[in-house]
């Protein structure tokens, strides 16, 4: 079975290396049939990585150690449910998801599109196949997921690592490759528009939901690692700027640019390089994240290791990524030129070159931090670690800034605004965010950074509201509805502009949970038992440690009573997990009490079964649940984003020709 | 899979197709087995015989059979895209060509094109373009779109031609261009005010904003 995994890899790089061939080759001669049988060899390859990804699953499903990929991400305990996902447990294993994933993806992409950009395809069909030629390549000669054993094969496992057997561990990575991956298809429109010339925006067009798609999917994935990181890490935070953390929020800052900024080129023909070199560089960065987690250039927990000939294999695509892209804008750099020029800076195409250029710097700050410690290693022969401290320096005042521009990109004209449509626009959202900002700073919120965050926060939902009403009022005025059907109808009519309304809703939700950092509260104590501790107005009091097993692990749970101002709130349990062969690798159960306000999160890092004290760390994170709940709303505005031309009609109706409002 | 002789005809074969006889299913499609029925059909027998010769193996062993057929069944379609247009080139999807570009192209760069003006309608409304830059803007979208609707209309076969053909093909050649209704000739009236509703649509419209219906000649 190993063999036939083998097998499968080796011919579907055969099966795109010929796709390369017939399409280039259609496409010069104008040959219909090479197209169509290099369109047909892409499905082919798709087939076959299939088979393999069955191969695999039944390979992890049926304990085969002789293969040793399953016999070190596996075990005879490990539950079925881990067994299966661990296809992505490990480096080999993703590699080939990388290449299932975007097999699916691309034959989806190339059969949506066939007929409504035909001159693309077979470039599309040739820049795919050479993406997945160079992660085949990677895993025929140096990174074989089905390598067997030469010599007789260890009974058992080692089981995957304990801290993966979670929940969002086995969704976290299926969603980040596929936001990764997927970044792959507008990469691929791109290069073929350059390549054919076809640069107007039908190749916006074509990518535009795909790179909304791939972007959401990216989003939950750095979600779920954020959940996961709060939940299973134990250190009471949800992100560290840990150089895992960072691969994923790069090409997440440039597809975020990209999709702003491809409503100018759709509107007003301008910002076609930025477009392009947005793409191009999402692309690469997914490509460059990959390469950082799997080569070992960068130090982190979340790492797969270090593999200095997987560096340089990543290292020469990337630069042949970058001369390839590039290359090509430069060579089209007249079909490039933008129609109109900015006429002004009040305006909202400099609104969104703004927040181009804010978010290309975010994505630049956190790479040049993350690899700062290689390079100066490399140069200076010393290791100099960048920590938490400089990304949330540098980060806080970027990131108030695009809530900022968050706020008033929507409320600029095209063009230019006139000092009337300023204050028109602008009136009620300020006062409504003054008012908000005293209130705050009466409370004692001090202005930097949580009280700015706080009125820009209201800034910005106020805009959003002032749209909603405004719209709805419209729209009543023009269909003669009620308001409901109205605001429906407007929402449905104009999903993309009101879709990503809700989707700022969400960041602002976000926000107000990233805020709440300020106010957090961390103390480690000691508790002997029966012994208790006050935290702000929450007491906790030691009840016990207890020791129990399930065959596959051995927990030891403290008891601890929580009581908020006097009140007893219940128990709590936090924990410490020892998985049978990982006794070195312990893991942490949190114990956390969720409100909307604060989440009371409980860590025991330490205990003593003979005298029953343990050691206890107590986090109180103000508004952190914020975060959870706007990423939700965020993933509804996507989705309404993201609706087919007829959901809702009964709300769309017959509109006469649109009026002014007096 | 690759279009056959005898499934739904291309539209640009209309012309040479007649229409089918009474009896003949009123889609037009010719009765019989194709090869992706012949396909799937073994496909399901094959998966179905795996099911019982692993009958009393572990569930796993039966799930994975099936789904390594399924599989193969897939690689067996992505061979035959792939040999297929080399044996047979003109057996491939016809897909009609409009002035170069493809139908399905041209129709959706109409529809997004006449979304946008709906949008610059819209941000209008909201006072977020001035009158000034709407013109020019709208002005600039309804020319492409008239010049989109003039290539589909007259690139190919025209609306009127299609839809006489795909009723040939149903209810027979004779109720079908008795079917289609021509509409009277026209009251003189201003460029750019629909006959159906009235609306002013201004002088360059060629199709109504309001009920999308014609827009009648200049008085």
């Amino acid at each position: 079975m190993a063999s036939l995994g083998s097998f499968l890899l080796m011919a579907t790089f055969i099966v795109f290396a010929y796709a390369i061939a017939a399409s280039l080759a259609g496409a010069r001669r104008g040959s219909r049939a090479l197209v169509e049988s290099a369109v047909g060899a892409f499905y082919l390859a798709t087939a076959l990585m299939v088979v393999a990804s069955a191969v695999i699953v039944q390979l992890f499903v049926t304990d085969n150690y002789t293969v040793k990929y399953v016999q070190r991400y596996s075990d005879a305990l490990q539950p079925m449910f881990y067994k299966i996902t661990s296809y992505w447990g490990g480096l080999d294993g993703s590699i080939m998801f990388w290449v299932f994933l975007l097999s699916v993806f691309g034959s989806l992409a190339v059969y949506v599109n066939r007929e409504r950009h035909r001159e693309l395809i077979p470039y599309v069909v040739a820049i795919i196949s050479g993406v997945q030629m160079f992660f085949l390549f990677l895993m025929i000669v140096h990174k074989n997921p089905f390598e067997t054993f030469l010599v007789q094969a260890p009974q058992d496992g080692q089981g995957l690592n304990p801290l993966l057997q979670n929940i969002y561990m086995v969704i976290h990575p299926p969603s980040l490759y596929i936001g990764f991956v997927g970044m792959t298809i507008p990469y691929a429109f791109a290069m073929a528009a350059l390549i054919t010339g076809h640069t107007d925006d039908s190749w916006l067009r074509a990518v535009r939901r795909w790179t909304m798609v791939s972007w959401l999917f990216l989003s939950l994935g750095l979600t779920l690692g954020m959940i996961w990181a709060y939940e299973e890490l134990g250190w009471g935070g949800y992100w560290g700027w840990d150089p895992v953390e960072n691969a994923g929020l790069l090409p997440w800052f440039t597809a975020t640019a990209f999709l702003h900024s491809v409503i100018v080129q759709e509107r007003r023909g301008m910002l076609k390089v930025w477009n392009m070199t947005l793409v191009i560089t999402t692309f690469f960065l997914t490509i460059f994240g990959t390469f950082m987690t799997r080569s070992g250039v960068v130090q982190s927990v979340h790492a797969f290791g270090e593999d200095r000939a997987l560096a340089w294999m990543f290292t020469v695509f990337m630069v042949a990524i970058l001369a390839f892209s590039f290359g090509w804008v430069v060579k089209r750099l007249p079909l490039l030129k933008p129609r109109y020029e900015m006429d002004s800076w009040l305006s909202r195409e400099a609104a969104f070159v703004a927040n181009n250029w804010i978010l290309l710097i975010a994505a630049m700050l956190v790479l040049f931090g993350t690899m700062f410690p290689t390079m100066s290693e490399a140069l200076t022969g010393n290791r100099l670690t960048v920590g938490p401290p400089f990304f949330n320096r540098w980060m806080a005042p970027l990131g108030l800034i695009v809530i900022a521009l968050t706020g008033v990109a929507p409320l600029l004209a095209w063009r230019r605004s006139t000092m009337a449509n300023l204050l028109d626009s602008f009136l009620w959202p300020v006062i409504f965010a003054l008012a908000v900002s005293v209130g705050f700073v009466s409370l004692g919120v001090r202005v930097w950074s949580s009280g700015l965050c706080f009125a820009l926060c209201a800034f910005v939902t106020a805009t959003i509201v002032q749209e909603f009403h405004r719209g709805g009022m419209v729209r009543k005025e023009a269909t003669g509805t009620d308001a409901v059907t109205a605001t429906i109808g407007l929402v449905m009519r104009e999903r993309r502009r009101y879709g990503g309304y809700i989707v700022h809703l969400g960041i602002v939700l976000m926000f107000l949970g990233f805020a709440g950092e300020g106010f957090k509260a961390d103390e480690q104590i000691l508790l002997k038992p029966g012994q208790q501790a006050t935290v702000r107005h929450y007491t906790v009091r030691n009840d016990g440690v207890q020791v129990t097993d399930d065959g596959q692990k051995q927990m030891v749970t403290g008891h601890i009573a929580v009581f908020e101002d006097g009140k007893r709130l219940g128990t709590m349990y936090p924990a410490r997990w020892f998985f049978r062969k990982h006794e070195q690798q312990p893991t942490t159960e949190v114990a956390i009490r969720r409100t909307v306000a604060e989440d009371l999160y409980l860590v025991m890092p330490a205990y003593e079964l003979k005298d029953q004290s343990m050691s206890l760390q107590v986090v109180i994170n103000p508004l952190v649940n914020w975060i959870w709940f706007g990423f939700g709303i965020m993933v509804l505005g996507t989705g309404i984003a993201l609706l087919p031309e007829r959901a809702f009609a009964f709300a769309l109706g017959n509109v006469p020709a649109e009026e002014s409002p007096s | 899979m690759a279009r056959k002789t005898g499934e739904e005809p291309n539209r640009s074969n209309r012309a040479a197709t007649p229409p089918p006889e009474r009896g003949v299913q009123a889609t037009g499609e010719v009765a019989g087995l194709q090869p992706w029925h012949v396909l799937a059909l073994a496909t399901m027998v094959a998966m179905t015989a795996g099911a019982f010769f692993t009958t009393g193996t572990p569930i796993v062993n039966v799930v994975f059979v099936s789904v390594a057929l399924a599989t193969s069944a897939l690689a067996a379609v992505g061979l035959y895209r792939t040999l297929m247009p080399l044996v047979m080139p003109d057996a491939g999807e016809q897909i009609e060509m409009v002035a170069g570009r493809t139908r399905a192209a041209l129709e959706r760069e109409k529809m997004l094109v006449l979304r946008s003006i709906k949008e610059v309608e819209f941000d209008r409304a909201m006072r977020k373009i001035s009158d000034a830059d709407y013109q020019e803007m709208v002005g600039r979208l309804r020319m492409r779109a008239a010049g989109l609707l003039r290539q589909l209309d007259g690139g190919g076969l025209g609306y009127r031609e299609l839809i006489e053909r795909d009723l040939a093909t149903r209810i027979g050649p004779a109720v079908a261009r008795a079917a289609v209704v021509v509409p009277p000739p026209a009251p003189a009236v201003s460029a750019g005010v629909c006959q159906a509703c009235g609306v002013d649509n201004g002088a360059d419209a060629r199709f109504c904003g309001a009920c999308g219906a014609r827009v009648g000649e200049t008085s």
